[in-house]
C-alpha cells in the first residue's frame, strides 16, 4: 500500500488538514456520476499533481497503482453484465448469451465505476505519499481541534504496527519449533488465529501499558491543553489548495454536462433494484438463470 | 529530597506485598544504586515516587512518601513529572512519537513550555547525551543504545531534579551499556539519581551509595558501594544479587570440558552452513556469506552487538527463516526438507520471551503437547510429563495457565517444553536476560547438564562473564559476518 515519502515538495509543505479536506472534496466529486469522463479527469489531475507538485516519482506511482488497478475489475465485469439496459431507449447490444447481455452502455458504466475507484485511490496516494504522519497528527489536534489524546493515539498506533508485525513473525516461528504444523482450511485458520492471538494480545497489551506509563510519567494529560513544538499554521496557500480543487471539480462537471459527456446520478438503478420494478424483475431473472446454469 | 517511611504496597493480584516496609532516604544530588532480587518491589517504588501508582496502576499503598516535600499520592495526575523523571528498561516501548526531536519535545509540550523556549532545551538535552547529530532521525532507525540515550534526553529536557532509572541498560549490548553509563556519569551531582540495575560492574564506580534490599523489599544494608557489598556478600548472594566480578565466588569458575563430557563429533556435524546469505533488503543483508560447522556435543556461545544477526542466525539454522542463498544442514539433513513435526526431534529453540512459545492453556498440556505431536502412547507420555514437571520444579503448577506463572517459572517451562521431544540440539536466545544471579546460574548449570548428556548447546548472550565461564567455543558476529569462531580460550572480546 501507499507509504509516506520523505522528500521536500510544495505538497509536503501544505497543511495536512487542508490537504485532507481538498482530497475529500475530490473524492466526493467522483460520486455524482457513473460516466467515465469526470472521474478520468479527476484521477488524471491527481496523478499529475502528485508527480509535479508532490515529487512522487512516476515509477513509484506505477508500482503502487498497477496492482490496485486490478481491484475494481470484478466490480467492472459484473457492472458491465448487469447494467439495467431498460433505462436506455436504444441500447447498443454487442453480444448476448443466455441471460447475459453486453452493451456499450454497460461497458460505459463499468468504466465509470472503475475510474471512480481509481480516483479514490489517487486521492489516498496523493495524501499519504506527501504527508508526514507526525504533521498530520499535530494538524488534527491544532487545526481540526481533535482532542490531543486521540491525535497521539494515532501516532502510537502507527509506531506499534511494525512492532506487532515483527512480534507476529516471532510467535509463528516459536510455534513452528514446538512442532505445530500449519493446518489448512477454514478450521485450521481459526485454530491458528486463536493460538497466535493469545500471546500476540498479551504482548501488545503489555507494550501499550508500558508506553502509557512512559507517557504519563512525562506529564501527558496533566493539563487540558498543551503547547506544540511543531506548529501547523493555516496559510493562504492551504486555503488556495482546497479552493483550487473544488474549482477544478466544478469545472470538470460544467464541461462534462455542457458537452453531454455525463449525467448527474446518485445511484445507478441496477444496484438498487427496488427503485424500478422492471430492473428488479430482470435482476431476479438473471440471478435465477445464473443459478440454473451453474447448477 | 526523597523520603520513604515504612512503605507497603499491595497489588490486587499479588500473593504478598512488595515492598513490605521499605524505609529509605536520598539526599539532594546523591546517586544511589538500588539492588534487590526480582519481585522485591524496586519498580513498584519507582511507580509510587512518580505517582503512577495510584493514577495509572491500582495498588494499596501504606506508609509515608515524600519527594521534594510533596506527596506523590496526593498530587494531580501528571503533576509529579515536574519533579521526578522515570526511565524505563525498553526505550522502544517508551516512545510516543516517531522522530528524535519530537520525542525530546514531548514532555515540554505536556508541561506547556512556550514554543520559543523548547529549541534551546532540546539542543542542550541532545548534546548532554551525545546525540546532537541525530535530531531529525526517525526513532525506529536508532540502535538500542542510541534509543535509550534519546529517551534519557527526553527527561533531561524537562529538567526534573530527580531521575529514576529502572534497569536502563537491560536491553543494551556491552558497548551501548558503557556509553550509557558514560553519559550518566556526566549527570552525577546535577540530578538526584536513583538507579535500579543488575550490571554492577558497569555502574558501581559512578554511585555514591548502594542500598541492598531483601526479598520483601526491606533495606538489608546500605552505604559506600564496595565496603557495603563486601560486608554483606553472603546475604547478597543468598538474595540472588549479581555482585562485581572480584566479589563473586564464581569469578574464577570455568567448566572443564575435558572431563565428563562427550567428545565432539562431526559425523555429521550438528549444524553446517555453507555460503548463507539472508536479508529482506538485498543491499543490506542480515547475514553475509556465513560458513560454519558446529560439531555435535559443542557448547557454543554466540556473541556480537545488537543487530549483528545473532537471532537471525539461529532462525536460519533451524529453517525457520529461509536464506536467500546457501545451504543449511542439520545433522546432515537439508533443513528445508524437514517438516515441523520432525524438526522438534532434531532441535529446539528457547526464545527470549517464553510466552511466545506457549500453545496451550495448562502447564501439563504444554509439556505434553510435543509428545502428542510425536504420537506417544498415553501411559508413557504421562510418565515423561511427570518427570519434566519434577525436573523443572513445576509440579505444584501443573494445572496453572502458563501465562500466569512467574518469570522464572515461565522460563523453566519453556525449556521443559523444548526438552519434551528429546532434541539433540538446543539453542537459547539470551537465556539469562533479566534473571537474577541464582536463576541465571541454575539455568546455565542445567544447560551444562544437558550438554553432558550429549545435547549440543548454542546460546546467544551479551554476558561476557557467562561466555568465559561456560562456553567451549565462541562465535562472534558483526554486521552479519562471522568475525571469530574458535575455542573460547582464544576469544578476546
Amino acid at each position: 500500500m501507499f507509504t509516506y515519502l520523505e522528500t521536500a515538495s510544495p505538497l509536503h509543505r501544505l497543511n495536512p488538514s487542508m490537504k485532507l479536506l481538498a482530497m475529500s472534496v475530490v473524492a466526493l466529486g467522483a460520486t455524482f456520476t457513473f460516466d467515465p469522463f469526470i472521474p478520468a479527469m479527476l484521477a488524471l489531475a491527481l496523478w499529475l499533481t502528485a508527480w509535479l507538485l508532490g515529487r512522487v516519482p512516476l515509477r513509484q506511482m506505477l508500482r503502487w497503482s498497477l496492482p490496485l488497478v486490478s481491484l475494481p475489475i470484478p466490480l467492472m465485469i459484473f457492472t458491465a453484465l448487469y447494467t439495467d439496459l431498460s433505462r436506455y431507449p436504444q441500447p447498443h447490444i454487442l453480444w448476448q448469451w443466455g441471460p447475459w447481455t453486453l452493451a456499450v452502455e454497460g461497458l460505459w458504466t463499468a468504466l465509470g465505476l472503475g475510474l471512480r475507484v481509481t480516483t479514490f485511490l489517487a486521492t489516498s496516494l496523493l495524501f499519504i505519499a506527501t504527508t508526514d504522519p507526525t504533521d498530520f497528527a499535530m494538524s488534527l489536534a491544532q487545526n481540526l481541534k481533535v482532542p490531543y489524546r486521540f491525535a497521539y493515539g494515532l501516532l502510537v498506533a502507527l509506531r506499534f504496527l511494525p512492532l506487532l508485525r515483527r512480534e507476529f513473525d516471532i510467535i509463528r516461528m516459536a510455534h513452528r519449533i514446538r512442532g505445530v504444523e500449519e493446518e489448512r482450511g477454514m478450521r485450521g485458520w481459526l485454530r491458528r488465529t486463536r493460538r497466535y492471538a493469545v500471546p500476540l494480545l498479551a504482548s501488545a497489551i503489555r507494550k501499550s501499558e508500558r508506553t502509557a506509563l512512559a507517557m504519563d510519567a512525562k506529564a501527558f494529560g496533566a493539563y487540558p491543553d498543551r503547547t506544540y513544538y511543531r506548529e501547523m499554521p493555516l496559510r493562504g496557500r492551504d486555503v488556495l489548495f482546497v479552493v483550487a480543487w473544488a474549482g477544478y471539480t466544478a469545472l470538470v462537471y460544467a464541461l462534462a454536462l455542457s458537452l453531454d459527456l455525463a449525467r448527474l446520478e446518485w445511484v445507478p438503478q441496477a444496484f438498487f433494484p427496488g427503485l424500478g420494478k422492471a430492473a428488479f424483475l430482470s435482476t431476479i431473472q438473471k440471478i435465477a438463470s445464473l443459478m440454473a446454469v451453474l447448477g | 529530597m526523597i523520603y520513604v517511611d515504612d512503605l507497603v504496597v499491595t497489588f490486587p493480584t499479588a500473593p504478598h506485598p512488595a515492598p513490605q516496609g521499605l524505609t529509605l532516604q536520598v539526599e539532594e544530588g546523591e546517586t544511589v544504586l538500588l539492588l534487590g532480587p526480582s519481585g522485591c518491589g524496586k519498580s513498584t517504588l519507582a511507580y509510587v515516587l512518580t505517582g503512577l501508582i495510584p493514577h495509572d496502576l491500582h495498588a494499596r499503598v501504606a506508609g509515608r512518601v515524600q519527594v521534594r516535600g510533596r506527596d506523590p499520592q496526593r498530587e494531580l495526575p501528571g503533576r509529579m513529572a515536574v519533579h521526578v523523571g522515570y526511565l524505563l528498561q525498553d526505550p522502544e516501548a517508551s516512545f510516543a512519537t516517531l522522530v528524535v526531536e519530537d520525542e525530546v519535545a514531548f514532555g515540554l509540550e505536556n508541561l506547556r513550555v512556550p514554543r520559543e523556549d523548547m529549541e534551546p532545551r532540546i539542543t542542550q538535552a541532545l548534546e548532554a547525551v551525545g546525540m546532537a547529530g541525530f535530531r531529525h532521525r526517525r526513532l525506529d532507525t536508532l540502535s538500542g543504545g542510541e534509543a535509550q540515550r534519546v529517551a534519557l534526553a527526553a527527561l533531561l529536557a524537562m529538567r526534573q531534579p530527580v531521575l529514576i532509572l529502572d534497569e536502563p541498560t537491560a536491553n543494551l549490548d556491552p558497548q551501548g551499556t558503557r556509553e550509557f553509563f558514560q553519559v550518566l556519569a556526566g549527570l552525577r551531582g546535577k540530578h538526584t539519581l536513583l538507579l535500579i540495575e543488575h550490571k554492577v560492574d558497569a555502574c558501581l564506580h559512578l554511585v555514591d551509595r548502594v542500598v541492598l534490599l531483601d526479598e520483601r523489599g526491606r533495606v538489608l544494608a546500605q552505604g559506600a558501594p564496595r565496603p557495603t557489598l563486601m560486608a554483606h556478600r553472603e546475604a547478597a548472594l543468598r538474595a540472588g544479587l549479581w555482585l562485581p566480578q572480584d566479589l563473586d565466588p564464581r569469578a574464577a569458575f570455568r567448566v572443564d570440558f575435558r572431563r565428563g563430557f562427550p567428545p565432539l563429533r562431526t559425523d555429521p556435524p550438528a549444524v553446517e552452513m555453507r555460503d548463507v546469505v539472508f536479508g529482506y533488503d538485498a543491499t543490506q543483508p542480515l547475514l553475509r556469506n556465513v560458513n560454519l560447522t558446529i560439531p555435535q556435543g559443542d557448547f557454543l556461545a554466540v556473541v556480537g552487538p545488537n543487530g549483528s544477526g545473532k537471532s537471525t542466525l539461529a532462525h536460519v539454522m533451524l529453517g525457520l527463516k529461509r536464506p536467500a542463498q546457501g545451504q543449511v544442514r542439520l545433522f546432515g539433513r537439508d533443513v528445508e526438507g524437514i517438516p515441523a513435526r520432525e524438526l522438534i526431534r532434531y532441535a529446539g529453540l528457547v526464545f527470549q520471551n517464553p510466552e511466545h512459545q506457549f500453545v496451550t492453556e495448562r502447564v501439563w498440556d504444554e509439556l505434553a503437547y510435543t509428545l502428542r505431536v510425536h504420537g506417544w502412547e498415553e501411559a508413557r507420555l504421562r510418565q515423561r510429563v511427570e518427570y519434566l514437571l519434577e525436573r523443572f520444579r513445576l509440579k505444584p503448577y501443573a494445572n496453572h495457565n502458563p501465562f500466569r506463572l512467574s518469570q522464572g517459572q515461565k522460563r523453566r517451562l519453556s525449556v521443559g517444553t523444548m526438552l519434551a521431544g528429546g532434541p539433540r540440539l538446543l539453542i537459547f536466545d539470551e537465556p539469562t536476560f533479566g534473571q537474577d544471579r541464582n536463576t541465571a546460574y541454575a539455568l546455565m548449570d542445567l544447560m551444562l547438564e544437558l550438554n553432558r548428556e550429549g545435547v549440543t548447546i548454542v546460546f546467544i548472550t551479551h554476558d561476557m562473564r557467562l561466555v568465559r565461564q561456560y562456553a567451549r567455543h565462541v562465535l562472534a558476529l558483526e554486521r552479519g559476518r562471522v568475525v571469530f569462531h574458535g575455542p573460547a580460550e582464544g576469544y578476546v572480546p
